[in-house]
């Protein structure tokens, strides 16, 4: 369970500090995945950011549960957010997502070696899933745009993590490949029963997700669910 | 535009104007030492006078040329002669000792030079007015002495009043003369008087020398050779040492520094490409703009090269003002080489800063336009494209076979030049050529070597061999800043090598030679024989001849003919050394140095002839050994003692082998006797000591140099990390957010820049090698006419290893601990 409460982050600007997330809470159950919307400044990236402890929040509190822990993300050392992102976190961007000078299977083998847990049955299986299996020993830059998405998933669930972030995963894509990609994205975190937090302008996408949410004035309001 | 992007790129202008300003101001340096000294090498020991062609000297010390010789000479109607007199000397102001080291003092026969119609043939086609003025001023002013202004400025640092007086020796000997300057350059620490007013000053002092003014032409050559038929048994006419002679023996040196000083300013040039890269890089979005606007390419390019034409002309100013106060701060170390290695005193010098200014700036020009070639192209292709596209395996494959061709073209040429060439110029062309070739290879091997290293690495370490596949990745985008890197090592342990053996075959030879247990330098008439066999030493005495042989002066020394000296002996080519050794001791072969051997093309067993030291008749020696005689100019005939007879000869070097106790009786028998040794005998392992401590000293200036060298390359891979890291920061960025720390990251950075710096240093080892084998077989030999074995030790390999490693880790360590310093989401929000 991931559980966000009166989250608040500022900026300082030139002139001004401009407040872009206030008292944001929200909860996400285990395996679920929600969805964020919302205009460009929204705050949308700088959620995810603190979610991936690449930020420092003004305030509040943003909690990760598992059956054997207990993570608050925002009281971490440098260390402990360094352990967290190698073991807990899997994040897609929208672009830049593959190491470009190793293979395909090496860039899935390195997120599970520096969390030492690499199953190579599992990895293959991922492949799989993602019908990418026959590209394993190819460079990033031999497959198309959707393809490299597809690895970036593949990637981000190498090392069997509890939360994946994707910060408009499928913004560099067309249509068909969006769709695809996306709905693997989801289908997969199902699958692993993996928490997914999805950022995204299309609607297409974010009703693929569970639950979906539009970042405004600093908060979150929830305007769909399918459960 | 330009001005407002300064505030964005003060690094990159910081690294350009230093790179430029160390360029500049190291070749002016240079240029001004050696511009000094050839101008002091072409007027030395002729003292200001002109069309000295030979000179009179006592053949030995024994008997000196009286001023009644002088006058005699003169009755015979040999007016040409110009007497002249000279000694060195401590200056006192007041207590303080102004001078650390000696300085000459020599008084000219003025009155006889200015009646002289070679002199006064000057004065009409005068070129140099102050000097004629100088000597006219000299010749009728009895209390005025001239000197260098920079040596008159040094030396009344605390009272720099004109009438500041200075005495002899010590702070109540004689007065000086009021000094005034005289801008020649051929004077260095010398005060030049008239003759009378010498020996006023000196009245015991005797004739140095008889200086032969005389005028072009076949009367001169008969005049000569009369003067030869009339002159005293004990004197003797020979040639002036010319500045030819001079300047051969030192030329290697100069050489040396401008090979030195050229490349540092390659290296520079190197500093120079990547600055302007980084610069341009950090323009180029408002360089787009202005393209979007409708700004010509050729305006922008205008407009930049007008920029760093700017750059250039101020930072050749401000280098050349650098360079002529480097010039003079080490010209005490230079003038103490050039005194200790070949004997020449070095002048102060003339410089004209606008000649300098122009022979800088055009080449510093031609150097930074060769050096913005490339990044201008790049420029060039990033305004015409959207898109820079990737070289395609085709375009790869003829760089390879270019890459290949450059390499086998250079080494040919190389290989060419060493076999035909005995020019020393040429054969510094091979050195280019070969580190070029080393260049041509280093880049065609880079990537093929980072991917078998690539491969050795065990899969369970990835983030290492993603490390490694990103330095094969680093390495094509960072050629120019490695190859400047692979030339500052190779020559770093090119010239470390050389170095090194020319250290340990220095030290073999002198520990071998060296085999008395104290030498002692003694130019007295008393006969320390006799004395020294009193107390239980025996003493060999050293005798010195110095005779002409094909138009040089050659020397003739003593050897001693003891088991001890038999031992001694260093050969580089003999026979069988037991039968040479029989030979030499029964006067029926000589030894003769390297430097006679190479340069008389002389082998073992020919049969050369010279005068005999004791009867002076010609005669036919057999050489039976060639031997080693590090860092002596002299071409050296060694015979033995007892072809010296002690009344022709002088001796001043002698060789004493007794016990520490019975050499403190002997020198405080020579105490009894008034004879000072405490400055004069020392025990060999002090000699030993003090002749390390001067070659350490001469290599002073190379050692300086080459570390300059290998910092200039750091700074030039620090230009090109910088511009790399941000084709970088995506990558890296991925590698943070999963998990690596930032510790690590700096790491992997540091080990990815190492690692391209290891390769090229594994590249410069045996070219490195090579060079130290062509500095000593082929520069060494035809500039000094010896060589010595080259020796290499893998403690100077390492030990260069880890100073060029270490220099480049913590200059590259900066933009790379400063790159890893900024929060990780300011380069996500950067990517975004």
């Amino acid at each position: 369970m991931l559980s966000i409460n009166n989250l608040c982050k500022s900026y300082q600007d030139v002139k001004e500090t401009r407040l872009i997330l206030k008292d944001l809470s929200v909860e996400v159950a285990q395996g679920s995945s929600i969805s964020i919307k919302g205009e460009s400044g929204s705050g949308k990236s700088t959620l995810l950011h603190l979610l991936a402890t690449l930020d420092k929040a003004d305030s509040g509190d943003i909690v990760l549960q598992s059956a054997t822990q207990t993570l608050d993300l925002l009281k971490f050392s440098e260390s402990e957010a360094n352990e967290y992102r190698k073991c807990q976190l899997g994040i897609i961007f929208q672009k830049y997502n593959l190491i470009d000078c190793i293979t395909v299977m090496e860039n899935l083998l390195l997120p599970a070696q520096l969390s030492r847990t690499l199953d190579q049955a599992y990895l293959d299986k991922l492949l799989s899933t993602l019908g990418m299996e026959r590209h394993k020993n190819k460079l990033p830059n031999q497959l198309s745009g959707g393809e490299q998405q597809r690895i970036a998933i593949a990637r981000a669930l190498a090392h069997k993590p509890q939360l994946v972030l994707a910060d408009e995963p499928t913004g560099n894509l067309d249509s068909k490949n969006s769709a695809l990609v996306s709905q693997l994205l989801v289908d997969t975190c199902k699958q692993l029963n993996t928490t997914l937090i999805l950022v995204t302008h299309s609607q297409k996408v974010a009703n693929l997700t569970q639950r979906q949410y539009v970042l405004q004035d600093g908060r979150l309001q929830m305007t769909g669910s399918t459960l | 535009m330009l001005l407002q992007s300064y505030r964005h790129t003060k690094f990159s202008l910081v690294m350009l104007f230093s790179a430029l300003l160390i360029a500049t101001s190291g070749l002016s340096a240079v240029l001004v030492i050696n511009h000094s000294a050839k101008q002091s090498y072409a007027q030395e020991t002729t003292y200001l006078l002109p069309n000295v062609s030979h000179q009179i000297v006592a053949k030995n010390q024994h008997q000196t040329l009286s001023k009644d010789d002088y006058a005699r000479l003169k009755k015979l109607g040999f007016d040409e002669l110009v007497a002249y007199a000279t000694s060195k000397h401590r200056l006192y102001q007041g207590d303080r000792l102004v001078n650390q080291g000696r300085i000459s003092l020599t008084g000219i026969d003025l009155v006889s030079a200015i009646a002289l119609p070679t002199f006064q043939q000057q004065m009409r086609n005068n070129k140099n007015a102050q000097q004629d003025n100088t000597l006219l001023a000299l010749a009728f002013s009895p209390n005025v002495a001239f000197g260098h202004p920079s040596l008159i400025s040094n030396l009344t640092q605390a009272d720099s009043s004109p009438d500041a007086k200075f005495s002899l020796d010590s702070p109540a000997g004689k007065l000086l003369p009021t000094l005034q300057d005289i801008d020649e350059a051929s004077l260095g620490n010398d005060i030049v008087l008239d003759i009378t007013s010498y020996f006023r000053l000196l009245p015991n002092s005797e004739i140095s020398g008889l200086l032969w003014l005389g005028q072009s032409g076949n009367n001169n050559e008969a005049r000569l050779q009369s003067l030869a038929a009339q002159l005293p048994a004990h004197l003797r006419l020979i040639a002036m040492a010319s500045g030819d002679q001079q300047g051969e023996l030192t030329k290697s040196f100069h050489l040396n520094l401008l090979a030195m000083a050229l490349l540092m300013f390659v290296v520079c040039l190197f500093i120079v490409l990547n600055a302007v890269n980084l610069l341009l890089n950090a323009r180029m979005p408002w360089l787009k703009i202005s393209r979007q606007l409708g700004i010509s390419r050729s305006a922008i390019f205008f407009i930049q090269g007008a920029e760093l034409l700017l750059f250039n002309l101020l930072a050749c100013a401000v280098g050349i003002v650098l360079g002529m106060y480097l010039a003079n701060l080490v010209s005490p170390t230079v003038q103490a080489t050039l005194e200790n290695l070949y004997n020449v005193e070095v002048g102060f010098g003339q410089v004209s800063f606008l000649s300098l200014f122009m022979q800088v700036c055009s080449i510093s020009l031609v150097g930074s336009v060769l050096a913005l070639m490339l990044p201008f192209r790049q420029i060039n292709l990033a305004l015409n494209h959207t898109k820079t596209l990737a070289p395609n395996n085709n375009q790869h494959r003829r760089w390879q076979i270019l890459l290949l061709c450059i390499a086998s073209s250079l080494a040919l040429f190389t290989l060419l030049i060493l076999n035909l060439a005995t020019q020393l110029w040429l054969l510094l062309m091979a050195v280019a050529c070969l580190i070029l070739c080393g260049c041509a290879l280093l880049l065609l091997s880079y990537s093929s070597v980072l991917a078998l290293i690539c491969r050795l690495i065990p899969a369970r370490l990835l983030l290492l061999k993603v490390s490694v596949k990103q330095s094969i990745a680093l390495s094509s985008k960072s050629k120019i800043a490695c190859c400047a890197f692979f030339i500052a090592a190779t020559s770093n342990i090119g010239m470390n090598l050389m170095v090194d053996s020319f250290r340990g075959a220095t030290l073999n030879w002198l520990d071998t030679r060296l085999a008395a247990d104290y030498y002692l330098y003694y130019q007295g008439e008393q006969d320390l024989t006799d004395i020294a066999k009193q107390q239980g030493i025996v003493l060999s005495k050293r005798f010195e001849n110095y005779i002409d042989y094909q138009g040089l002066t050659i020397q003739q020394y003593s050897y001693p003919n003891t088991e001890t000296f038999k031992n001694a002996m260093v050969y580089y080519q003999v026979q069988d050394k037991e039968q040479a050794w029989q030979a030499f001791t029964a006067s029926q072969g000589i030894f003769v140095n390297q430097q006679f051997a190479f340069h008389f093309n002389a082998a073992l067993g020919d049969s050369i002839t010279l005068p005999d030291p004791s009867t002076e008749i010609m005669t036919a020696y057999n050489i039976v050994g060639i031997v080693y005689d590090f860092g002596s100019p002299s071409k050296q005939v060694l015979l033995p003692i007892q072809a010296f007879d002690p009344a022709r000869s002088a001796s001043s070097v002698y060789a004493l082998e007794g016990s520490e106790e019975q050499v403190q009786a002997f020198k405080k028998q020579l105490a009894i006797l008034d004879i000072d040794m405490s400055n004069s005998l020392f025990k060999t392992a002090d000699l030993l000591a003090m002749s390390m401590q001067t070659f350490d000293r001469t290599f002073l200036i190379t050692d300086g140099l080459n570390v300059v060298t290998l910092l200039v390359a750091a700074l030039s891979l620090a230009c090109a990390i910088i511009v790399l890291s941000k084709d970088m920061k995506p990558q890296n960025m991925l590698l943070r957010s999963l998990g690596v720390s930032r510790l690590t990251s700096q790491l992997l950075a540091l080990f990815q820049y190492l690692l391209l710096c290891i390769v090229a240093l594994v590249f410069a080892t045996p070219f490195g090698i090579l060079l130290s084998w062509i500095l000593i077989n082929d520069i060494n030999y035809h500039a000094f006419q010896w060589t010595y074995p080259l020796q290499i030790n893998l403690f100077t390999l390492l030990q260069n290893y880890a100073v060029s490693l270490s220099v480049v880790l913590l200059i590259i360590f900066i933009p790379t601990f400063r790159a890893s310093r900024k929060p990780l989401i300011e380069d996500i929000r950067w990517l975004n």
